[in-house]
């Protein structure tokens, strides 16, 4: 074969060059190439501009480090290419011989080939780890045909979308997809090419296995060749939307009752306030006593009638009525087109049924309700508010003693609940003290605080443990302390109820001694109220002679032997003189 | 210098080494390096050990071999023994396994092993497993560590074409699927290599290829193209033609790497015996075997050319050259030993594929014969 048929064969070879997938393997065909075509005896592959050079491959060096040192140094046996003017990187031959002008240009095109072939292996890495980018998004990201909807291209989400592979989707159309968005795809594409900043439109898709769910959709216009077109990026906004919607309603409705809120009871009072659903009737109701329950048996037990009470007006109104609760224990109902005498007939059922409620409850629910009516539009409905308030006030001060009475029922059933005491403790104790009281000449509303102190002098005894209070052995020095709070906690109890203020002090002092040693405040002598004094002997005579979960009830000869053992040290010795007498008197 | 060279043919192992170490010996007295080359009907470790009990401390490369060469002739049953004594020569050896598990970097190893000895320059012998996989890896792994001032001589091991297993060795021991290697400095080796065929038809390209398999020439399937350069042959009379037509890989200087083919697969890809790389441009060759006797002829007289007193002859000659000629590879050692003279010491081997060099780079060789001369 002549010389020149030689040299056809290597670039023939040279342009056989692969396009390989690792930048390893390039550099073995480099090698494999240069030194069976050229004889080359070194060589080096170095990538990145200047500042960052990277040797990607070497071969006959024996060390990396020599590669920096020899490629710097000249020789006419040495060919150095500056691939892609040295911004891609360097290639370096090294052969035996002089380098002749034939090897030079065989070396320049070998280098040139070279250059093509990293230059492609570097934007195919480029291309993968953009690609890998695109494929970890979780939004459907498409490239689109602005020309007429065809796919050019989509990352995996949006083949997953379509449930199909990106072979087929490339054959679809935007049209093939079932989205409010593509319905209206041409003037879609009409605001895009108006928009510099791009286009963010919401809508729906519908899967092929029929799941629709909100979407959002960014579309930019872009030039992608010659061709005009879309990208899209969709994103599934099924979670944005359940949040909103989730916040909607907490804005809009009350936490604990599920019921509407004061923001929205506002807010439809303004709407209907301009509507024609004229007559509208407002109801409002007040929960008595709710005070009392968070302070005696605890918030718990207080949200617990709250949310009850939402339960049954829930119930009792229309879609179109607004149920809420504008304040703690405040409720109002708006009623479109509801009139006087309808809104009437409804505050009767809500009556009705709460009594009906109460008859298998624990709890006792008392509501002061008030309505008003607004019967023609451009009527301020803020002012028929004002008067079912009013009204409810009204509805409160009407049922005067009835406030009274739930609270004691409450208190009674709280203490009940307790269970600390053998039941008729407290009927005998307003027995006892009544007489005592009679035979002491008190006056009829001493008597009167006397039975009231009577039944809830141990009101305190609510914000004890009940582990303590029901334990059948002895107590610790540490419950005894416990047990000791409790004359002060019914004081701070009965300070919160209007009613039993005059008898908090009395509360208060029901454990003091006549000797001064007794508790919370350590008073002496007639320092004690004289109520309290009776009730303290009354309430001690009744224990001893009641069974306890530890003892025995003692014989009322030897309780009263005890009370005169105790006179002048814990109790008043002329009172339990007098005390003496009644029991004889009276028992015998 | 002084150069030894012992043969015998005996047939018990351990006879055979020591008789023939015993000889080399007696004319070089104690060696610095010994070359040992076995045939495969003998148990290697025991004539390993025999060699060993005569050549003392000397350091000894060897493999086992399809035919020892001799001046008389090819012993396909024998034990050959080479042995160099010189105080100014350095010799480092290596045996490295595994050579098909990474090819480059098992190479890589071994050069770094001999490179540990210090010597900087002189003569690599490379005597790996004729079947390992990729050898060209090996030899290109074995100069990335070595650098470019050594010269590389050597051949494949076989197993009088069994291909079932084959033997290298060096003072260490005997082992298989290796690479066994020895860097001697102290000798000046002027090498010749050739072949003798010659490219015929069209340049073709190995559009898809694997190893030792390849699967497409010119994107279509191998046999059918290579079929196609013969005028249209069956698979049966393959190993024939294949045989007589190798394919050539363009190589520096106008030179042709060789590449055999062995058999052909079912779904019509080619077995070569050696690796042929992908994306590589090829030619159909052929050869008379008038013009490889010449070629013989050529490289022997290229090896001597200028020495005016040789010390030592090695020929790596391959075995499928030795089947291709029948008897009139006599002829061929005749006329190499015509050019080499008859005072020299001489000892060869047929090989399973030839290490040497174009333009100073090593290469693996099919097909070629490869002459060293020192001094």
């Amino acid at each position: 074969m002549s010389f020149d048929t030689s040299e056809l064969l290597i670039l023939y070879d040279i342009f056989s060059f692969s396009f390989p997938a690792r930048e390893k393997d390039l550099v073995r065909e480099i090698i494999e190439k240069s030194t069976r075509m050229f004889g080359v005896r070194r060589l080096a592959l170095i990538t990145g501009d200047r500042e960052h050079r990277k040797c990607l491959g070497y071969w006959g060096f024996q060390r990396k480090h020599d590669v920096w040192e020899e490629i710097e140094k000249e020789g006419d046996n040495r060919f150095l290419y500056n691939l892609r003017n040295g911004k891609l990187g360097l290639l370096y031959l090294e052969q035996v011989n002089p380098l002749s002008s034939r090897d030079r240009r065989l070396y320049t095109i070998f280098a040139r080939r070279v250059e093509e072939v990293l230059n492609e292996l570097k934007r195919t890495e480029e291309l993968k780890r953009f690609r890998s980018l695109m494929e970890q998004i979780n939004d459907a990201i498409f490239l689109i045909d602005a020309k007429n909807g065809k796919f050019f291209d989509a990352n995996q989400t949006a083949c997953k979308w379509l449930s199909c592979n990106r072979n087929k989707l490339v054959k679809m159309n935007v049209l093939d997809i079932q989205s409010d968005i593509t319905k209206s795809w041409k003037q879609i594409i009409r605001k895009v090419r108006g928009a510099e900043e791009g286009l963010i439109v919401e809508g729906w898709y519908r899967r092929k296995n029929g799941r629709k769910f909100p979407v959002s959709v960014s579309l930019r216009l872009t030039e992608f060749g010659e061709e005009e077109c879309i990208v899209a990026v969709a994103r599934d906004i099924t979670e944005q939307k359940q949040a909103e919607k989730q916040i909607k309603y907490l804005s809009f409705h009350d936490k604990l009752t599920g019921l509407y809120n004061r923001t929205y009871f506002e807010e439809e009072m303004h709407r209907l306030e301009k509507s024609r659903s004229f007559p509208v009737s407002i109801i409002v109701g007040d929960l008595d006593g709710l005070k009392i329950i968070n302070d005696t048996l605890g918030h718990y037990r207080g949200d617990e009638l709250l949310r009850r009470f939402a339960r049954i007006i829930r119930d009792q109104f229309r879609s179109s009525d607004v149920v809420a609760r504008i304040g703690g224990d405040e409720f109002a109902i708006i009623l479109p087109q509801t009139s006087r005498q309808t809104v009437e007939e409804v505050i009767f059922r809500i009556r009705r049924v709460i009594e009906e409620n109460n008859a298998h409850e624990q709890l006792p629910l008392s509501i002061s309700l008030g309505t008003a009516t607004a019967e023609n539009p451009g009527q301020s409905l803020w002012e028929t508010f004002k008067e079912a308030d009013n009204r409810m006030y009204r509805d409160k001060l009407a049922r005067g003693t009835d406030p009274l009475r739930a609270t004691v029922r409450v208190l009674k059933l709280a203490l009940a609940e307790k269970d600390y005491l053998a039941s008729g403790h407290t009927e005998r104790l307003k027995k006892m003290t009544r007489l005592m009281g009679e035979a002491l000449g008190l006056s009829s509303a001493e008597l009167s605080d006397l039975s009231l102190l009577a039944e809830i002098h141990d009101i305190g005894k609510l914000g004890v443990p009940d582990y303590i209070l029901c334990k059948p052995s002895a107590l610790s020095e540490k419950e005894k302390e416990e047990i000791k709070k409790h004359p002060e906690i019914g004081y701070r109890i009965a300070c919160s109820i209007p009613v039993l203020v005059p008898i908090a002090e009395l509360i208060r002092q029901h454990h003091e001694w006549w000797n001064g040693e007794g508790y919370p405040q350590g008073l002496r002598g007639e320092e004690v109220n004289l109520l309290s004094r009776i009730l303290a002997i009354a309430d001690a005579y009744d224990a001893m002679t009641s069974d306890r979960p530890y003892r025995k009830a003692l014989s009322k000869e030897k309780a009263l032997a005890e009370l005169r053992r105790c006179e002048g040290i814990q109790f008043d010795p002329t009172l339990v003189g007098v005390f003496e007498k009644i029991i004889l008197e009276q028992y015998e | 210098m002084l150069v030894g060279i012992g043969y015998n043919q005996k047939g018990d192992s351990v006879l055979a080494g020591r008789l023939a170490a015993e000889q080399a010996v007696e004319q070089s007295g104690e060696p610095a390096i010994t070359f040992l080359l076995t045939t495969e009907n003998y148990a290697q470790e025991l004539v390993l050990q025999a060699v060993k009990g005569v050549i003392g401390k000397s350091k000894l490369v060897g493999l086992c071999t399809p035919g020892i060469i001799t001046r008389d002739g090819v012993l396909e049953k024998g034990v050959g023994v080479c042995t160099i004594s010189d105080s100014e020569m350095q010799v480092a050896t290596c045996l490295q396994g595994d050579v098909n598990l990474s090819s480059w970097e098992i190479g890589e190893e071994a050069g770094r092993k001999l490179r540990a000895s210090g010597i900087d320059s002189g003569t690599v012998f490379v005597f790996p497993d004729g079947f390992a996989t990729n050898i060209s890896d090996l030899i290109k792994g074995m100069y990335n560590a070595l650098g470019p001032n050594f010269t590389y001589i050597g051949g494949g091991s076989g197993d009088n074409l069994k291909f079932f297993k084959t033997y290298q060795f060096t003072e260490q021991g005997v082992s298989s699927n290796a690479l066994a290697a020895t860097l001697v400095k102290g000798i000046s080796f002027q090498i010749g290599i050739g072949h003798g065929w010659k490219p015929v038809g069209q340049p073709m390209v190995i559009t898809k290829a694997s190893g030792k398999k390849v699967y497409e020439i010119n994107g279509r399937p191998a046999f059918e193209v290579y079929s196609e350069c013969l005028g249209g042959i069956d698979k049966e009379s393959f190993p024939c033609y294949g045989m007589k037509y190798p394919l050539g890989i363009p190589a520096v200087g106008g030179n042709f790497l060789i590449r055999d083919p062995l058999k052909v697969e079912e779904d019509n890809s080619i077995v070569f015996v050696t690796e042929v790389p992908q994306n590589t441009v090829v030619t159909l060759m052929e050869g008379t075997v008038e013009n490889l006797i010449t070629t013989a002829r050529e490289v022997a007289s290229i090896a001597v050319s200028g020495l005016a007193s040789p010390g030592i002859t090695f020929i790596f000659d391959c075995v499928s050259r030795y089947l291709l000629m029948g008897k009139e590879f006599e002829q061929e050692l005749k006329e190499v030993m015509n050019v080499i003279g008859p005072d020299v010491p001489m000892i060869g081997m047929l090989s399973f594929g030839e290490v040497g060099t174009f333009s100073g780079i090593p290469f693996f060789h099919n097909k070629t014969i490869i002459i060293a001369v020192g001094r």
